[in-house]
């Protein structure tokens, strides 16, 4: 102990002593009152340690309310969770000392029991108090505790379920329910369902334009950048203002805003704060954990994938009216004008390869984190956003309306099929050579199924009773009875039959029959749906008014030498009828593209740039898309336009937009091939 | 046990001086001259206070304190909170810490203007300088100790500013700035390499090493006839006293040293306790979120003393950090080489022409300081990808030749290398004030101007 | 000389020269010999850095920019006092102290001076791809894959 008296003493005498002189005499002043100084303060200090701290106090009134005198065991002092393999040392119980008696839980804080079922299945001597509620375990005073503590952001009563994300599994699992987590799984539910994945990468499946939020959780107040947040400085404030408008808060940001009702927003912070990658040791964790952080989780089905990874940009199911305003623009998916002319090529190639120096992901496994199957599951789905296609047999042979059938022509048909200023794009299916071979289930088949990869569009909008209509306009421009066609074995040589199509048929058919003057007749999606009797009559007899010549129109009577000939083409060409060229067949270019460049400029380059590289409209110059885009894909969507965007039909015409002659678009359609520099293979793995 | 008779007769206190071990440092006679508080403020005093403090505290904190980046932040949040008195121990320790940077610079200047290290007192004022330097590499090992974010980066910051030489083209294996930095770090960055390598520092190497030196420093003090009065002898080498002992014969030497200055210095001790011990009870030393080398701080400051040097830095690395810094220094070091006039030595500013120098250096320096620095966003796009004119033209380089020349400017004029001297220090002194309080309170998050209550 | 002047010459330049090796051996004592982050990297699958995309890896605080044709390795480290940079519109910023670099990473704007610097990227005869830190190449440089 402190010998008080003594140090009086030599107070004294020192001072007596200097006193002889007062040359000493304003030290010994500034010596008493420094003194005082130091002895105040030394016993501020102690006074603060001795029972005065508010961990004290609250243990003693602890100890009154249970009315027991202070015993050995119980005397005040520092109580503290210690576990080293989840890296904590939680010393709550020094104030919280009533935590686990059940005679607190009338009391208020901190004495109070621990409300709720949570000591049941989380022992606190095991997981500690800072698992769930963050905040400084081992601090003693109030503030350092709880909202001061920096490194670990406390959570109070209703919101600790965010952290239940430590350890419990939340983004893949199927099913998610934790008793007591209603709102993390409300928050969960917001994020899958809205596209976040597409962009934010979790747990190694998602895109990579935003920062990744796999360890979002984790993330202290400090790391935040509260620049530009106009409301209090806390991380729920933060995603809250973040989540209203991002480029407010992160100016660089391409994310859309979302405007979702403040109980949303809460709830979804709640699930990104309980975002962790928890590392902990072995006997912590289970085998579902295990798989997921090995990234073996169970299959994700086509439509939850849209929704978590697509949906952000391309809006819920694809519709139009749904897209989130994002800053660049985002193709329609479930638009019916854009699923009539996209082939399952078109489709795939861009979901798997993307859209290079754009914002449309490559969502190859690699980079997605997504099962191959999940990929091939995706690509059908997004097939079948295009509606589907009735029953053609139900067609029974009613009579329709030949004038209808002509309107029907007219406004769909004939932009394309019909001759325009001495330009056809499509074959003349009014013509007798086609109609006598063509039967009805053959004409409803080509309109209904269209023709991948050319300009032919899968009509899917029609309903039966214009079906009819159309046939019946198309009939009555029959004037020879229905021929039957000839018996077509498939026997011929097929490598005659390869240099016979070279000499003969690719000048006009394109150089592997990827269409040109002529269809596309080496097109896998024309030699299924036809039959090889229809070629071969075709073949034979020619077209008329049209630069198919056939034999018999050049005169040749006798044909017999030459029906080997016309065998040997159609099996050489049928057998290739499943063959998946390694490139997406382009087709050949038909246009000028200096016509096309000045048509460009005045017509095209107000929504797509002046080199085609996209502003309102989609980037035409884009690598991967004129990859992924044939001729045909690029005239069909030139002719009919987007419904519902602002793509507009330019074989139809308006009255803002005057049709385009046929020459014209493919005088365009020159133009934007031209602008392709590399030819990308694709993947065939996703065509099989 | 001896008698606690207090010594009353001159030859009884004059052997209480002598005849101690801890006293006899001292001489038994004084100039009083020396006990003018305006003399020298005891800063001198004040200083070793805060040196004995920093030992005591540091010893205590050792108790607890573990130098492994796992546990280092923990045992640094253990003894805040936990330790007896621990919260008051840590505070105590950086107080005096940030305390003794300050009163070196303060005793530095003092020194300086009071004309201390002339006579032949230059050994004294090397001393002092290399004391200078221990006492910032205590202040800037002991930073990177808790390990949290403001150390971490300041560290980090620091040592880029050390290996700046690379600007210049020095070739790898012959460059001194990247060979300190690898030493200092331990490896290519801050990690439990560096945390060991400054834990040695801080409690092994810099204290014996300023143990030495102080002692080095009071010896050399005490034989140049103790402090610069205008009174005392020259220390001079070819003067007749110098190299003996001091008499206490000599004329200025009036008063006896026991009592007054062991109550002088008592005094100055337990006024600075009390103040340091205030401010240890009343403000908490920061302590900021553990050390995430994945999230760097922004901005990224280094304490506060580097913060003129990080300012200077933000113009140019290798003039702002590197050449800069050693010229100042070189500049420091050798002014008893380059002022041997002996003009009025413990007199402020050498007289009153050379007072009203400091105060028309003060006035120059202060709107030249500020102009250069709000000149920089202007010099820094124009010279953009550009090395060598970056190096050569940025507000810190316009800033010393403005400086030297105004110095030599007044040199010329008034043929006098001490006041040259004292234009020069001064002015760099302002414009080294300058760049401190901008770095601290006017620079934001991406080195962006702002203002001090934006933050 | 004599035997004591040449016994002392002798014992005095043992002391010295014991002395230097001691000393120099000493002064080899703190530099360090570990604690150098390794300067090979392993991409691994190049597949998974998504295409025409400057990917951050941030082990080795470096950027990768990977098209249809190329690999390419940039440092992230800021060439003025080495903060890590971040993408931004025209290229690479750096929050520290306002640099500015384009996507050839050389300097635009700010207190750096020195352009970024590009690694070279190498293709073993297994087929792996590293990342060599030691060799800096042209920004035109890249792998062909």
């Amino acid at each position: 102990m402190v010998p008080w008296d003594r140090l009086a003493i030599y107070l004294a005498v020192g001072i007596m002593t200097g006193m002889e002189t007062n040359r000493t005499r304003q030290f010994k002043v500034a010596v008493i009152s420094g003194g005082f100084v130091i002895i105040l303060t030394l016993i501020l200090m102690m006074l603060g340690e001795s029972g005065l701290r508010d961990w004290e106090r609250f243990q003693e009134n602890y100890l009154a309310i249970l009315g027991e005198k202070v015993s050995v065991d119980d005397k005040i002092r520092i109580r503290q969770i210690e576990n080293h393999d989840l890296r904590f040392v939680d010393r709550c119980p020094t104030c919280h000392v009533g935590l686990h008696d059940n005679q607190m839980t009338d009391q208020s804080l901190p004495l109070t029991a621990h409300p709720g079922e949570a000591f049941s299945t989380h022992d606190p001597e095991q997981y500690g108090c800072s698992t769930c509620h963050g905040g400084r375990g081992r601090a003693l005073d109030i503030p350092h505790a709880h909202d001061q503590a920096i490194d670990n952001p406390f959570l109070r009563s209703n919101q600790t379920q965010a952290y239940c994300g430590k350890c419990h599994l939340t983004i893949f699992p199927a099913e998610f329910s934790l008793p007591g987590a209603g709102r993390l799984a409300e928050g969960r539910t917001v994020f899958l369902r809205n596209g976040c994945q597409g962009c934010h990468r979790v747990r190694g499946v998602g895109g990579m334009h935003g920062p990744e939020l796999t360890d979002l959780g984790t993330r202290t107040l400090h790391s935040f950048d509260f620049r530009r947040v106009s409301g209090d400085r806390s991380i729920n404030n933060w995603h809250r203002e973040h989540l209203r408008n991002p480029q407010d808060i992160s100016t660089e940001s391409i994310m859309p805003a979302f405007h979702f009702p403040e109980t949303i927003t809460s709830a979804l912070t709640l699930f990104l704060r309980g975002q962790f990658s928890p590392q902990f040791p072995l006997q912590y964790i289970t085998l579902p954990m295990i798989r997921e952080f090995k990234h073996e989780r169970s299959v994700i089905s086509p439509d939850e994938i849209f929704s978590r990874l697509c949906s952000g940009c391309h809006g819920q199911r694809g519709l139009p009216d749904s897209i989130q305003t994002v800053p660049f623009s985002v193709p329609t998916l479930a638009n019916p004008d854009f699923q009539a002319v996209a082939s399952l090529d078109y489709i795939a190639f861009t979901i798997t390869e993307g859209r290079g120096g754009r914002y449309m992901h490559a969502w190859t496994s690699e980079v997605s984190g997504l099962y191959e199957t999940e990929i091939r599951a995706l690509l059908s789905s997004v097939r079948d956003m295009r509606s589907a296609a009735f029953d053609i047999s139900r067609i029974k042979h009613q009579a329709g309306s030949v004038e209808e059938g002509a309107r029907i022509f007219q406004g769909n048909c004939a932009m394309c099929h019909e001759a325009n200023e001495g330009t056809r794009l499509a074959p003349n299916i009014l013509s007798d050579g086609f109609l006598s071979l063509a039967t009805n289930a053959y004409i409803l088949a080509n309109v209904v199924e269209g023709r991948a990869n050319t300009a032919m569009p899968a009509w899917r909008t029609f309903r039966e009773e214009q079906l009819i209509h159309l046939l019946a306009y198309l009939r009555s421009k029959q004037t020879n009875s229905m021929r039957p066609l000839p018996v077509t074995p498939m026997n011929g040589n097929i490598s005659r039959g390869d240099s016979l199509f070279y000499y003969s048929c690719s000048r006009c058919h394109g150089e592997k029959g990827t269409g040109g003057i002529g269809p596309a007749i080496m097109n896998g999606a024309f030699l299924r749906m036809t039959d090889p009797g229809l070629v071969a009559a075709t073949i034979t007899s020619g077209r008329a008014h049209s630069a198919m010549f056939g034999l018999t129109s050049r005169g040749i009577k006798d044909i017999s030498g030459r029906e080997n000939d016309i065998l040997d083409i159609i099996t050489f060409m049928y057998s290739r009828r499943d063959s998946i060229p390694d490139y997406i067949p382009a087709g050949m270019v038909l246009g000028d593209p200096d016509r096309g460049k000045s048509l460009f400029y005045r017509r095209c380059a107000e929504c797509h740039g002046q080199q085609g590289e996209g502003g309102k409209g989609p980037a035409l110059n884009n690598q991967e898309f004129l990859s992924a885009a044939s001729n045909g894909y690029l005239l069909a969507t030139i002719s009919l336009g987007r419904l519902g965007t602002r793509m507009p039909s330019w074989g139809r015409g308006s009255a803002d937009y005057p049709a385009l002659t046929p020459q014209e678009r493919q005088d365009v359609v020159a133009l934007i091939r031209q602008w392709q520099t590399i030819r990308i293979k694709r993947d065939k793995r996703w065509i099989k | 046990m001896r008698s606690l008779k207090t010594p009353a007769t001159t030859l009884e206190r004059t052997r209480a001086i002598s005849k101690n071990f801890f006293l006899h440092i001292h001489a038994a006679k004084l100039d009083p001259y020396v006990l003018k508080p305006t003399f020298t403020f005891g800063l001198g005093v004040v200083a070793t206070s805060l040196f004995l403090i920093l030992i005591t505290s540091g010893i205590f904190l050792l108790f607890y304190y573990t130098p492994s980046i796992e546990r280092a932040y923990f045992s640094i949040l253990d003894i805040t909170y936990v330790v007896s008195g621990g919260r008051f121990l840590r505070n105590l320790h950086r107080w005096s810490a940030h305390g003794l940077v300050f009163i070196s610079l303060l005793h530095l200047a003092r020194v300086f203007y009071t004309g201390a290290y002339s006579r032949g007192r230059g050994l004294v004022w090397y001393s002092g300088m290399i004391l200078l330097l221990l006492v910032l590499s205590f202040s800037f090992s002991g930073y990177l100790l808790p390990w949290d974010q403001l150390a971490f980066w300041a560290v980090t910051i620091a040592s880029n500013i050390a290996n700046a030489t690379r600007e210049i083209g020095v070739p790898a294996f012959m460059d001194p700035g990247r060979f300190l930095k690898y030493l200092l770090l331990g490896g290519d960055q801050v990690g439990q390499a560096t945390l060991t390598r400054f834990f040695l520092l801080h409690v092994v190497f810099l204290p014996i090493t300023t143990l030495f030196m102080l002692g080095y420093h009071f010896w050399r003090m005490r034989k140049s006839d103790g402090l610069n009065t205008p009174g005392s002898m020259s220390a001079a080498t070819g003067s007749e006293t110098s190299g003996d002992p001091v008499s206490d014969n000599m004329p200025n030497t009036k008063w006896l040293s026991w009592p007054v200055l062991i109550w002088a210095e008592l005094s100055v001790f337990i006024v600075t306790l009390a103040l340091v011990l205030l401010f240890a009870y009343l403000i908490d030393a920061p302590l900021r979120a553990m050390a995430n080398p994945t999230i760097p701080e922004n901005p990224a400051k280094s304490p506060w003393y580097f913060l003129g040097v990080q300012e200077l830095v933000s113009y140019s690395a290798f003039s702002g950090g590197i050449a800069i810094p050693l010229l100042l220094l070189a500049g420091l070091f050798l002014i008893p080489v380059f002022d041997r006039e002996d003009k009025q030595p413990g007199t402020w500013f050498s007289g009153t022409e050379g007072l009203r120098i400091t105060i028309l250096s003060v006035l120059f320096a202060l709107p030249v300081a500020i102009g250069a620095i709000l000149l920089s966003p202007v010099t820094a796009p124009a010279f953009r990808g550009q090395p060598l004119l970056t190096m050569l033209l940025n507000p810190g380089t316009l800033l010393t030749i403005l400086y030297i020349i105004w110095a030599l400017l007044l040199g010329r004029k008034y043929r006098s290398r001490r006041y040259s001297a004292l234009a020069l220090f001064t002015v760099s002194s302002v414009g080294f004030v300058v760049l401190t309080v901008v770095g601290i309170w006017f620079r934001g998050t991406d080195w962006q101007f702002i203002w001090p209550w934006g933050l | 000389m004599n035997r004591r002047e040449f016994l002392n010459r002798m014992t005095f330049g043992t002391l010295i020269s014991g002395g230097a090796l001691l000393t120099a051996a000493a002064l080899k004592i703190p530099v360090p010999q570990t604690g150098f982050a390794a300067r090979r990297y392993n991409l691994g699958d190049i597949n998974k850095y998504p295409l025409n995309h400057f990917t951050f890896l941030p082990e080795k605080n470096i950027y990768l920019f990977r098209d249809r044709k190329r690999i390419k390795a940039v440092s992230a480290i800021c060439t003025h006092l080495g903060c890590v940079l971040r993408r931004s519109d025209a290229g690479f910023r750096c929050p520290c102290h306002g640099s500015k670099f384009n996507d050839r990473g050389a300097v635009i704007s700010g207190p750096a001076t020195r352009d970024l610097d590009w690694y070279r990227v190498q293709q073993e005869p297994d087929g792996r791809i590293f990342v060599i830190e030691d060799q800096t190449v042209a920004p035109e440089d890249f792998l062909e894959i």
